[in-house]
């Protein structure tokens, strides 16, 4: 079959493809945008670039109203995102980065859901020395964002598996295979020379229809939460040797208030790749997504719709065309939580690795403690890694036997939690960002979800099951930051102080959640949560997660399947 | 009553109790049904069947332009495609409609148009769209106009899954009916599956306009021009004005603190031109009144004589004598009245130096002593007015005027000590509060006669009278080029007016836009350092196309620098010594294309 890469259709493609196929490869005017002293902003049609180069512009939504009655135009800044495969940086990377934020943004680092750096509140006139910072520590920000493929998740703890290395090498493989080939990036930000428009084999001129995540999970834990993602690989190990993957598509979290014809979706398990097929299916999954994605309406643009448009098989017909070959059958695996293990665990080798519980991924010194200070101090005398986990904490790994006390130490000065108080209900929550940067937010999500825990922990409490961990995940929109239909309580935000109320994901992350209740404020949901607690405190099985027991006690009908979601 | 399907069709005209009922109408609904029976009559001439309606289709004259505008406040865009669609409607039955989103839409248009149809959705909890909050503020509020004899018709997007369902265009609706305006179409609020109530609204709009338009008389927007009577208003006879707006325009965390003030000079027949200044009788600070009766053992009650009259001293003190700017010859008479060696010697040696931090209360502080109500009175000198540049245009902001004011203030040992003026405009005065205004003609500052490129500098509060050189060339259509060099410590707090200058930007009004931000990199920029940057452009403004420079702000140190940069361009560009340079400069400032209003 010969491939027919999709042309630009102006008539009824829309104005985003219009944007990408003008910009010259990701270049706009973005150079011009940063030089202009009037505004803190770049120009429109850069808004959508420079989110290739892995930069968000943000406005601080708290004082919107407070500056249009004084004639200023909203605080414009910026967000950073940094591209780090598995979330793995050594010591020296953290130190740089902690620094930047330091400097240039407001002096805190969020690790994020898909095991990024993030920097918030970096104003125009520093984004470009920002991001030669970045660049300096050998990372980069290239298509952290943007209609591309994104950061590539990979399970973050070494000492879980022996294959991890080699399944990690993978991620940055197929980061590195599936990154934007564009000079534009270099050019505006490192000062590079000007080249002639670059070509993008895989990608073309207008890239993709729409963001494209991928990850792997090595079972049995899928922290990673793979089934939300577009694309994803399941190590399969036989006789502890890394054989190949299961390929997963057609995963992806985003949905918008009052439209059925968008909805979250798990993915499907579309087959087994051996590891010489591993870039190859990427690419062409990537390629059978450019060809066929909705490049007319947005919301209709990520994998999902293409894979529910062509139908599975379809899909995987188009797939078998691209590479040349069918995928073998898929090979068993079980996955057991989605969740993350705190503390302190020790490998093997003899090394010890610390998880630390970072309340929405948010690195920053309280008045109640010092974790932006303590993990820099860490990070001076620790001569390993920094990972970030998929929940967005932090695992400070490879830590030397002899440096373990100083580490300790240190935890105590800055009066730095390893998670060994806080609820496994908290310790398994995620908010996203929100207010006040996000443009995107109806309402509070990580500056609030700390309060809500609180209140849910009375209840908790009061019926005796706090020990148990349940997933709640909160966001201020429905676009799926933060995962929020993966959540075994759901809260999608609709507008300030409410929320919709979602139940019934399964505890592993292969199971969406269901609407329960409609834009209600927090009183409405505790209350509705009570009965559905108490419930559960006396009438659960052994062993039964709170999103299967609502299942089970039909509270909400299951979603195994995304079109199943709005029924 | 003046709803078109009101009206019998088949009632006899000479029917008494029609003939009454017609009496009552006002003009505009008269001119309305004269149209109407005029259509009527024509239709029926020409053989259509006198039960239908006349449509537009149906009347053979052109319609004729009824002054009608769609607006839009739109959040996600939806808003706008319906308004884009409702235009476009409109356009086919050969109705020319103004479009404009209500961020764009001047909002003293408003009381000009003769239809009114709005389309706005409702986010949040029965909140505005972002760019629409200042137009609804604006609808809502005091200032809004009279819309008597206008007809609107609203259409509200919402979702009602929220409480305040379509909350926006209901607000509106009831803002516009308030205002005097009636009804054309009834308003529909629609949820999310919009389409096929606002597809019906529109039509029905599209009918009724139609209507309106065949049967209106020929729409002429007057353009009022008051007669000017003599301006009686004087420094000595000041005007009392009203405060509708005191809203501070530094951000948060900003080491400045400045405010932009509106106020109202309606019924005043008060003119000025853009370069005026505003003389303002300023209240002395409360505080500092009981300050100093404090420190003098007096209790305010005391009746004194004043020139004006017999008063009690505390009034006086308010409203009549100048308390916080220090004179000599008053530091000596209190010295000598409270026999006190240290404010001798201050007046002997340390004068000057001594008036840069203290203010007369400092000097009494000095050397408190008891005094005669009288005997204070006596020491103290009558209070002046304190002129501010004039920040608005009159053809801009009809029977308003616009000050920007930088509150004044330094410590010393005895605290905090304010500029009267600047602490009055600020501080105390809210609105709805009333001030002593008059208008001090500035003949020195005035915009060319006629479309010359201008240069102006004015950083800080000197950009007051910039805004309303701009706002005046924009309201006059003025094709001239404009060059605005700014400057303040920070951009993100203190950059004054920066959304009325980015649409200048955008709309072309202002050529050029050029910033200096002297606390946001390690080396400090000023507006001096902007002109040189730009030395050449400028010099072929100033050459080539005759520009006026205009110089407005600090004058111990921004003037100077800015004059020596001046210099140093007509040197460098124009290759002029030092010497030809500066009487190039002066030359310039007698041929009046150098103008400075410097403070």
């Amino acid at each position: 079959m010969a491939i027919e890469q999709t042309k630009y259709d102006p008539s009824t493609h829309s104005d985003v493809e219009r944007i990408k196929v003008e910009s010259d490869y990701l270049r706009g005017t973005i150079t011009p945008s940063l030089k202009n002293p009037v505004t803190g902003s770049v120009a429109d049609d850069d808004l959508m670039l420079i989110k290739f180069h892995g930069i968000y512009q943000q406005d601080d939504r708290d004082l919107r109203n407070e500056r249009r009655k004084q004639k200023l135009e909203p605080l414009y800044s910026f967000m950073i995102r940094a591209r780090v495969p598995g979330g793995v940086a050594t010591s020296e990377q953290y130190i740089q980065m902690a620094n930047l934020a330091t400097q240039y943004s407001s002096g805190s680092l969020r690790l994020t859901t898909r095991q990024a750096y993030q920097w918030h509140g970096v104003f125009k006139r520093n984004l470009k020395t920002t991001i030669a910072g970045i660049n300096q520590s050998m990372l980069d920000t290239i298509a952290a964002c943007g209609d591309v493929n994104r950061n590539v998740m990979s399970n973050p703890l070494p000492q879980t598996s022996a294959v991890h290395a080699e399944v990690f090498d993978w991620a940055k493989k197929i980061s590195e295979h599936l990154l934007p080939k564009t000079k534009a990036y270099h050019e505006i930000w490192l000062d590079g020379e000007k080249v002639e428009s670059s070509q993008e084999p895989i990608y073309g001129e207008t890239y993709l229809p729409r963001k494209f995540k991928t990850a792997i999970a090595i079972p049995p834990y899928n922290d990673v939460d793979v089934y939300a993602n577009d694309l994803g690989f399941i190590a399969i190990i036989e006789d502890e040797k890394l054989i190949g993957f299961n390929v997963t598509i057609g995963g992806g979290m985003g949905s918008s208030h009052g439209d059925e014809t968008t909805y979250p979706r798990v993915a499907d398990v579309i087959g087994f790749c051996t590891l010489d097929q591993v870039l190859d299916i990427s690419e062409n999954v990537v390629k059978v997504q450019r060809d066929f994605g909705n490049r007319e309406v947005r919301k209709h643009a990520r994998l999902k719709y293409t894979v529910d448009t062509l139908g599975l098989e379809g899909f995987k017909q188009k797939l078998s065309a691209y590479v040349g070959y069918e995928l073998a059958e898929a090979k068993p695996f079980e996955f057991v939580h989605n969740g993350d293990r705190y503390g302190w665990m020790q490998d093997e080798k003899g090394n010890w690795h610390l998880t630390l519980y970072i309340h929405s991924g948010r690195i920053v010194d309280t008045d109640e403690k010092k974790l932006f200070t303590g993990l820099l101090e860490i990070a001076k005398i620790h001569d390993g890694q920094f990972r970030i986990s998929p929940n967005q904490n932090m695992i400070i790994s490879d830590i030397k036997p002899e440096t373990k006390p100083k580490v300790e130490a240190l935890l105590k000065k800055f009066e730095i939690s390893i998670g060994e108080t806080e609820s496994p209900t908290r310790l398994n929550s995620i908010a996203c960002v929100a207010f006040p940067t996000c443009s995107l937010a109806m309402s509070e999500a990580e500056r609030y979800l700390p309060t809500f825990i609180d209140k849910l922990e009375v209840l908790l409490d009061k019926y005796s099951i706090k020990s148990l961990p349940i997933n709640v995940r909160m966001t201020g929109c429905p676009n799926g930051c933060g995962r929020p239909f993966l959540g075994e309580i759901g809260m999608v935000g609709k507008a300030p102080g409410k929320y919709n109320l979602y139940l019934g994901a399964s505890h592993t992350g292969h199971r969406l959640n269901k609407l329960y209740r409609e834009n209600i404020n927090e009183q409405q949901i505790l209350s509705e949560l009570e009965p559905i607690l108490k419930d559960y405190s006396e009438e659960r099985n052994q062993e039964e997660h709170f999103g299967d027991f609502v299942i089970r006690k039909n509270y909400v009908k299951a979603v195994n399947n995304g079109l199943d979601f709005h029924s | 009553m003046n709803k078109k399907v009101d009206l019998p069709h088949n009632a006899l005209p000479l029917n008494p109790d029609l003939l009454e009922t017609v009496q009552k109408f006002d003009s505009k609904e008269l001119y309305w049904l004269s149209g109407y029976c005029s259509g009527l009559a024509d239709a029926k001439h020409t053989g259509v069947e006198s039960s239908i309606l006349p449509t537009a289709a149906a009347v053979s004259q052109a319609p004729v332009a009824l002054k009608t505008v769609v607006l839009y406040a739109s959040q996600s865009g939806n808003a706008q495609d319906l308004a884009e669609l409702l235009h476009q409607n409109l356009g086919q039955k050969g109705i020319d409609a103004e479009l404009a989103s209500v961020a764009d839409f001047k909002s003293n248009k408003l009381k000009e148009q003769q239809v009114i149809l709005m389309i706005a959705s409702t986010h949040g909890e029965g909140e505005p769209p972002d760019d629409a909050i200042d137009f609804h503020e604006y609808v809502l509020g005091k200032r809004a106009p009279k819309l008597e004899g206008v007809r609107h018709a609203v259409l509200s997007l919402g979702d009602s899954s929220y409480e305040f369902f379509c909350q926006t265009g209901k607000d509106f609706d009831q803002a516009f009916s308030k205002l005097g305006s009636q009804s054309l179409v009834e308003r529909v609020d629609c949820d999310l599956d919009y389409d096929a109530p606002a597809a019906e609204w529109i039509a029905k709009v599209v009918d009724e306009v139609a209507l309106l338009s065949d049967f209106a008389p020929t729409a002429d927007v007057q353009n009022i021009t008051t007669a000017n009577p003599a301006c009686e208003w004087t420094k000595a006879n000041p005007f009392t004005a009203t405060v509708l707006e005191n809203q501070k325009i530094t951000g948060r965390g900003s080491i400045k603190h400045i405010n932009h003030l509106e106020l109202s000079l309606e019924g005043s027949g008060i003119n000025y031109l853009p370069g005026d200044s505003l003389g303002v009788w300023a209240k002395n600070n409360a505080e500092v009144v009981s300050e100093i009766l404090t420190l003098t053992e007096l209790t305010g009650d005391e009746q004194i004589a004043l020139k004006e009259g017999t008063k009690t001293l505390v009034q006086a003190l308010t409203e009549n004598l100048e308390i916080s700017l220090v004179n000599k010859e008053f530091v000596s008479q209190y010295a000598e009245l409270t026999n006190s060696d240290a404010l001798r010697e201050i007046v002997a040696e340390n004068y000057l130096n001594f008036i840069k931090n203290n203010q007369l209360v400092d000097v009494i502080r000095f050397s408190p002593k008891k005094l005669e109500a009288q005997q204070l009175v006596d020491l103290l000198k009558p209070i002046k007015p304190r002129m501010y540049s004039i920040a608005s245009s009159l053809q801009a902001a009809p029977e308003e005027v616009h000050l920007t004011v930088g509150l004044q203030q330094s410590e010393n040992d005895n605290g905090t000590r304010y500029g009267t003026a600047s602490h009055f405009l600020i501080e105390a005065l809210q609105e709805d509060d009333e001030v002593l205004v008059f208008v001090d003609e500035n003949r020195h500052f005035k915009l060319p006669e006629n479309d010359q490129p201008v240069i102006m500098i004015g950083p800080g509060t000197g950009i007051a009278p910039f805004r309303a050189f701009l706002q005046e060339r924009q309201e006059i259509s003025s094709s001239g080029e404009n060059w605005l060099f700014f400057g303040n410590p920070n951009f993100n707090t203190d950059f004054l007016y920066q959304v009325e200058l980015q649409n200048y930007l955008k709309d072309g009004l202002l050529t050029h836009l050029s910033v200096a931000f002297s606390r946001d990199q390690s080396e400090k920029v000023y507006v001096q350092h902007r002109l040189l940057e730009n030395a050449e452009s400028l010099w072929q403004w100033i050459n080539e196309k005759q520009a006026y420079i205009y110089v407005c702000g600090d004058m111990s140190r921004m003037a100077k620098d800015v004059e020596s940069a001046l210099i140093t361009i007509a040197k460098e560009q124009g290759g002029k010594s030092q010497e030809d340079a500066e009487v190039f400069i002066k030359a310039l400032k007698k041929e009046k294309r150098y103008q400075r209003d410097v403070y």
